[in-house]
């Protein structure tokens, strides 16, 4: 909470003063500026999620499962999962923390790999989590659910 | 015969006598002996292979974990042998790995240690180890039948296995484009090799005709002070930490040659005359305005934000001087006539103002003053122009009037198939006697091998210096038959005509992409915006581009056109960036309403679409608003769209969800129904979600 109330605290800062926060890191992105619809005069308001390399070093696979997470669904859960994505404050319910090791505990792969595959509608939960298994392949999901299982652990990333 | 039998054995008894034949006799049996045991060598060896020992390990994990009478059966079958892929199609290939690598295949072995441990799921196993073998992706030796031979750690062995980092590598031997979708790493390492200027000084078949991003030299003494290119020249990334430029850690003296040599080079443009007297002061304030309105960032980086495919602002005052500023801004292609910067149509106060801001109040304080004017001497140019053609500065730079081609460094093709034996490795001792190792520390270190090298240090991260050596490793000079090779076809787009001259004013494919040809900033290619977009809109929004997309910092740009030229574009667009396979109005008389309603419920109950699209105030804001989608969007592109986004570019975020046609219309009916007076959209009288 004391995470998510910084992040507001952080935007509404940004946006009053003229939007150029530069040289800070927001504890998570800032959600959506007002100027969404109007023409382009907000300034520099960007925290563009850096462009990361891949990792060499965590496999093919994890590779692949960590750039579609971050490509696909990073917005909404946050780059390290924790439900704090650029997108997430416009969503209800909010995406849960995915890193929270009990989430972890009681998931298994099969049903984490279920509602990536079907969404969140199909499990009875909100239908903000779109189902993906007509745009990711069975591989592909497979791996986001591989790194899904890093982020309980960070460092072992 | 039985005479023939006594003198045998009178024979036998004489020889017995005769101490020479006793030792006849010993010879014969230590020959018997040692032949017997060299015969037995190699069945022995061979008994002793590791391939039996893991066969029998695996035959027993097998029975072990057998569920059913049929796997028992089936592990019981099992018999040690050598086992081998064989592929004739990749000439003759026999990769014998299976023998040891047990579970490949065998999807229960998930995580099992090596050599038993299943094939990870890539685009091409489990389902094609018969097509590839194992060698053509991981190298080594795949006929040998000993662990260390097999992978090709056999001095007479040259393409020893492929450590499994730099596996994608392989994904290159067949797949010779520049991008390969599901391989990132290697991907990523020939963009590198693209953008980093390798190939201005290394030729590399089939790579002729790259170009270098960076700038013309021409008239360096008009844009910088001589302060400023000296510190440049003696450490670029000490200037701008951003720079692609490498540092080549030139002397002092071939510095000061080299600035003498580059400061005499004419300008390509004349600077236009300022007005007599002062210059007109500009409004630095009004200048900051427009800097932030024109979107620079959508390409350059200001303070590291921004897309950064253009270089760094920040420090851009301390740089330039605001008369050259305001006569490039003005026109970049006449100074820079092959940059991918457009040509806003600015008007000379608001270049004065935007050049007033920029060298004001973009500078960096760290960088060197401007000095006392500067007049090299002819001797010192002769000897810059010397190491300009040494360090082949002409492979990334141009210089009008000149033929230099750079590439002074050795020539890349085959390079990742280069046996190690042949590599220098100078002073590295410390460096395994690798190709990998080798080429890691080459890119990382170029300096580090021997004195009097000319590769310059580029600082490139570990990743970086992983995802180059995965893209060197790729050329290794094989090449596979036909049926086997990937390569994609050079998208050839190029406008023609006023439309032409026009999208090379504004570098439209700068950013976007046409047919395949074109940059990669902006997320929305053209190829068939007029499927999707009404003309008025387009025409509107070249004027003056709405925010579509806040997420990212990549916006269009406000190009300041005139409304002819807005018109003239969005008409040809409308009219010829256009795909017969996408319908047009499917609601000629209008949305109908109850299909409007239903799309509405689909919207918020069904699909969830309000998650990442605002509308009518509510929404996320992952995906564009769409309150504009009566007056923007084509119903039969929204029906299309749909039915499957990634057919309009592959890495659209839009999930599929497998619509079918009927809610496809019925979603795009909601969509283009516009707003009632009273309400946020017509259709929401049933309720707000």
């Amino acid at each position: 909470m004391t995470r998510r109330a910084l992040a507001i605290a952080f935007a509404l800062a940004a946006a009053v003063s003229g939007c150029r926060a530069q040289g800070e890191r927001a504890p998570s992105p800032a959600p959506a500026p007002p100027d969404a619809v109007e023409p382009a005069a907000s300034g520099l308001t960007e925290t563009q999620p850096a462009v990361a390399l891949p990792q060499p070093d965590l496999g093919y696979n994890g590779r692949e499962g960590r750039a579609l997470f971050q490509h696909y669904c990073s917005t909404c859960h946050g780059t390290e999962g924790h439900g704090d994505g650029f997108n997430a404050y416009n969503l209800d319910p909010k995406p849960r923390d995915l890193a929270d090791p009990a989430f972890q505990a009681e998931r298994s792969d099969q049903e984490l790999a279920a509602i990536v595959r079907t969404g969140g509608a199909a499990a009875g939960l909100s239908t903000g989590m779109p189902p993906w298994g007509r745009t990711l392949n069975e591989r592909q999901i497979d791996n986001v659910v591989g790194f899904l299982r890093t982020l309980a652990a960070p460092e072992a990333r | 015969m039985e005479l023939d039998l006594a003198l045998a054995r009178r024979d036998l008894l004489m020889a017995r006598q005769d101490p020479s034949s006793d030792r006849l006799w010993l010879w014969f049996a230590v020959s018997s002996v040692v032949f017997l045991a060299l015969l037995a060598i190699s069945p022995v060896r061979d008994y002793f292979r590791e391939y039996r020992h893991y066969q029998v390990a695996y035959r027993q994990r097998l029975l072990a974990g057998a569920g059913s009478s049929r796997e028992l059966a089936a592990a019981q079958a099992e018999t040690v042998r050598v086992r081998q892929l064989w592929v004739p199609a990749l000439g003759d290939r026999v990769d014998r790995c299976v023998s040891c690598h047990l579970g490949v295949d065998n999807p229960q072995m998930t995580g099992a240690e090596e050599p038993f441990r299943s094939h990870p799921a890539t685009p091409h196993t489990p389902g094609e180890f018969q097509r590839f073998g194992c060698v053509s992706c991981h190298r080594g030796q795949g006929r040998a039948t000993s662990e260390a031979a097999a992978h090709g750690e056999a001095p007479d062995w040259d393409t020893p296995l492929l450590p499994l980092r730099y596996t994608e590598a392989s994904c290159g031997t067949c797949h010779l484009g520049r991008e390969v979708p599901e391989a990132r790493l290697l991907s990523a390492g020939r963009a590198l090799i693209d953008r980093a200027g390798c190939l201005g000084c290394h030729k590399l078949a089939g790579h002729e005709q790259w170009r270098g991003q960076a700038p013309d030299l021409n008239g360096l003494a008009e844009k910088t002070h001589v302060e400023w290119l000296r510190a440049w020249l003696k450490s670029p990334r000490g200037l701008q930490p951003m720079t692609w430029m490498p540092d080549f850690h030139l002397r002092d003296d071939e510095v000061e040659a080299l600035l003498a040599f580059l400061w005499v080079q004419p300008p390509l443009a004349p600077l236009p005359p300022e007005p007599a007297g002062e210059p007109p002061p500009g409004d630095g304030d009004r200048g900051m305005k427009l800097f932030r309105e024109s979107r620079c960032i959508s390409c350059h980086t200001v303070e590291g934000r921004g897309n950064g495919s253009a270089p760094e602002l920040a420090g851009i005052g301390s740089k330039v001087g605001r008369r050259w500023l305001a006569a490039f801004l003005g026109d970049p292609h006449a100074f820079q006539p092959d940059t991918a910067m457009p040509r806003y149509d600015f008007t000379p106060q608001e270049l004065l103002d935007l050049s007033t801001y920029m060298t004001e109040e973009l500078v960096d304080p760290s960088a060197p003053a401007a000095g006392a004017p500067y007049r090299p001497a002819s001797k010192r140019v002769a000897a810059g122009e010397e190491v300009y053609q040494r360090y082949g500065c002409a492979g990334c730079h141009r210089l009008a009037g000149r033929k230099d081609v750079g590439l002074v460094g050795p020539e890349l093709t085959g390079i990742g198939g280069k046996p190690a034996p042949l590599l220098d490795f100078g002073r590295r001792d410390d460096l395994p006697r690798r190709l990998p190792d080798w080429l890691a520390a080459k890119v990382a270190q170029p300096r580090s091998f021997r004195d009097g090298l000319k590769m310059p240090e580029f600082g490139f991260t570990p990743e970086q210096v992983a995802a180059l050596v995965t893209a060197l490793l790729s050329y290794d000079g094989t090449v596979v038959p036909e049926a086997y090779r990937v390569a994609p076809a050079e998208p050839q787009y190029a406008p023609q005509g006023r439309f032409g001259l026009l999208a090379r004013q504004y570098r439209c494919l700068s950013c976007h992409q046409v047919q395949g040809a074109g940059g990669d900033i902006s997320t929305a290619p053209l190829t068939a915006e007029g499927n999707k977009v009404k003309e008025e809109w387009l025409q509107g929004y070249l004027l003056l581009p709405v925010t579509i997309r806040p997420i990212l910092p990549e916006r269009m740009l406000p190009l300041r056109m005139s409304e002819e030229h807005a018109a003239f574009l969005a008409g040809y667009m409308k009219n010829v960036y256009v795909d017969d396979a996408i319908p047009g109005e499917i609601f000629p008389a209008g949305p109908p309403r109850e299909q409007a309603e239903r799309g509405r419920r689909l919207f918020y109950e069904r699909y969830g679409c309000q998650a990442c699209h605002q509308l009518g105030g509510t929404g996320g804001y992952y995906g564009p608003p769409l309150d504009d989608s009566p007056a923007k969007l084509e119903s039969g592109w929204i029906a299309w769209w749909l039915q499957g986004p990634q057919r309009w570019r592959a890495d659209v975020r839009c999930p599929d969800f497998g619509l079918d046609a009927a809610d496809a219309r019925d979603l795009a009916a909601f969509l283009v129904t516009p707003p009632a007076p009273g309400g946020p959209t017509a259709a929401a009288p049933g309720g707000q979600p």
